[in-house]
């Protein structure tokens, strides 16, 4: 084809993307901006929305750290999501490797009981679930949070690890136990590296669940020392203030680390939530 | 086949216990005790005992004005869905999987919003819709389209539109990525025996793309429809379900009329209703999906 005529065609795809690009980048470019700002350059005039800051304000972040407290809610929720993924994988690689691996007649039935919990909305458990939590006294504790956003989060990555470990070839186990390998040898040392890829996957969206999550925070955690992010975001923004560059800040914070999770695992990111997704 | 001996026997039972028990206990048990508090009432406090309700729940669920707007709200939801969001998600896979340069970069852009926590981007769009002062204003006033300003949370009437318009700049992103998957996996060789009879550009993708995605198209109408049936973060942050609730979603409703009206066993009931609501659709499509299969 007729380079020049390519390029010609091309054009209204660059345009459309690009147009797209600003819709997608402006919300975020708009409150990085405004995170840097005063009152004053915020709200002085109509068009002040659209202005730069006159200088960059990075005591609007110290004070979002401070004041909101953001930088405890920032070490509760690296905690909660990290324990919690680490105990979706360990628990969802142990039952996926019995489904997978063994074959008992009962897998098939457990395969498909888990792959329920992925079709049920949350909120139809919210009611119940709150009045066990109280019947425990299990408000404001991490091991009950943690716990609770293991369990909602484990079928997806039963879904994700079964499916990976299925492809892996049979004939490995059975030389496997010719050669003397026990069960947890068989687990640890030859499936668990193997079916690496699919844990990972599994690892970072369960992660990017939890720490993106808001509900289980509201309804389980009123002390403010145990606030995960989103909630003491929200918090800080609702509290009443009177400089308003700290809370853009306070959303900058929230959301940058998904952020650098996201351009470190990219291509992780983007599979992992599409298959996801198209599990359910 | 694998010979069964005592120590695996163990092993599996030892594995497969510690998630089962959880999710039963935590999961599917609250399901259930769901779907059984929707018959009684209860007033929340832990030690009071449920009383027996019939389909009292049910019947004031069916009479209340705030239920059937909480679903008009879902059909705007997926009115949005299907009119807007499918096909700007279909364009923008289009785009990522063309030939133009800097591919990697557009795909990167357009997908960071799937990855924020919807409680920040909420409150990043309630800033910039805000009536006086917002950006989106104050871009229309530069633009002299005064008559376009709105107060976009504020106003009952725009507000159920406003929000399944963020809602669609937050999906689009992964739609985009389901889409595209089908679309890399349609053959080149279908499109260079089109080009060869003379199709063009928009023909291609009329002709060979949009029939061969069939599956595709599936998979969005199934997750589209279960995720407008669950929508809450966006309407919790954004308007608590209002002005005067009318931006109210059914999972906002049960919340409120749980945690804020402590009406246990109606929320119950709308916690059912969705449940079998996503259910049945889920259901419907997949099997839509095997019957059509059977039939090629």
């Amino acid at each position: 084809m007729n380079k020049k005529l390519y390029k010609l065609r091309s054009l209204p795809v660059y345009i459309l993307a690009t147009v797209w690009a600003v819709i997608n980048l402006y919300p975020i470019l708009f409150t990085v901006i405004s995170s840097f700002k005063n009152n004053d350059e915020l709200f002085s005039s109509a068009t002040s929305a659209l202005s730069l800051p006159t200088s960059l304000r990075f005591e609007n972040y110290v004070e979002a750290f401070t004041k909101g407290n953001l930088a405890r809610c920032l070490v509760n929720s690296i905690f909660i999501s990290g324990s919690s993924t680490f105990l979706v994988l360990l628990l969802a690689s142990m039952i996926s490797f019995v489904i997978a691996r063994l074959s008992y007649k009962i897998n098939n039935i457990l395969l498909i009981y888990f792959t329920l919990g992925v079709m049920i909305p949350i909120h139809t458990t919210l009611v119940p679930l709150l009045k066990m939590v109280n019947t425990l006294h299990g408000q404001n504790n991490y091991l009950m949070i943690i716990v609770l956003y293991t369990t909602f989060n484990m079928p997806m990555a039963v879904l994700l690890i079964v499916g990976h470990m299925k492809s892996i070839s049979k004939s490995m186990d059975e030389s496997a136990i010719l050669d003397g390998c026990g069960p947890l040898r068989l687990y640890g040392n030859i499936i668990i590296p193997l079916t690496l890829p699919a844990i990972s996957t599994a690892g970072i969206i369960t992660f990017l669940y939890v720490y993106n999550d808001l509900l289980f925070g509201v309804m389980f955690i009123s002390n403010k020392s145990m606030y995960t992010i989103t909630l003491g975001m929200l918090t800080f923004v609702g509290a009443k203030v009177t400089e308003y560059g700290p809370i853009f800040a306070s959303i900058i914070i929230t959301v940058l680390p998904m952020v650098i999770i996201y351009l470190l695992f990219q291509e992780k990111v983007e599979s992992g939530l599409a298959a996801g997704a198209v599990k359910e | 086949m694998i010979k069964r001996r005592w120590n695996f026997h163990l092993v599996a039972v030892l594995f497969v216990l510690p998630a089962i028990l959880l999710y039963t206990v935590l999961l599917i048990n609250p399901v259930i005790q769901s779907v059984r508090m929707s018959f009684f009432s209860w007033n929340g406090i832990a030690q009071s005992p449920l009383v027996f309700a019939g389909l009292d729940n049910y019947k004031e669920l069916l009479q209340s004005g705030e239920f059937w707007r909480a679903l008009a709200n879902v059909g705007k939801f997926l009115a949005v869905g299907f009119l807007l969001q499918m096909p700007v998600s279909f364009i923008l896979s289009l785009i990522i999987t063309s030939k133009i340069k800097a591919v990697r970069f557009f795909k990167t852009i357009f997908f960071v919003p799937v990855i924020l926590p919807i409680t920040a981007i909420s409150i990043m769009w309630t800033f910039i819709l805000w009536p006086t002062g917002g950006s989106l204003n104050s871009i229309m006033q530069l633009l002299g389209m005064q008559a376009l300003i709105q107060d976009w949370l504020g106003d009952p009437n725009i507000v159920s539109i406003t929000i399944p318009l963020i809602n669609l700049w937050i999906a689009v992103g992964l739609n985009m990525i389901i889409f595209s998957a089908g679309m890399v996996s349609i053959p080149e060789e279908l499109y260079e025996a089109a080009e060869i009879d003379g199709a063009t550009g928009v023909k291609k993708v009329w002709n060979i793309t949009l029939p061969l995605m069939k599956e595709s198209i599936k998979i969005y109408s199934v997750l589209c429809v279960t995720g407008c049936l669950k929508v809450f973060d966006i309407v919790y942050v954004m308007t608590s379900g209002g002005p005067n609730g009318a931006s109210d979603v059914p999972a906002t409703l049960l919340y409120y009329s749980a945690f804020k009206y402590q009406k246990y066993g109606f929320a119950s009931s709308i916690g059912t209703v969705i449940l079998i609501l996503g259910l049945a659709v889920s259901i419907l499509i997949n099997k839509f999906v095997n019957n059509d299969e059977l039939n090629n």
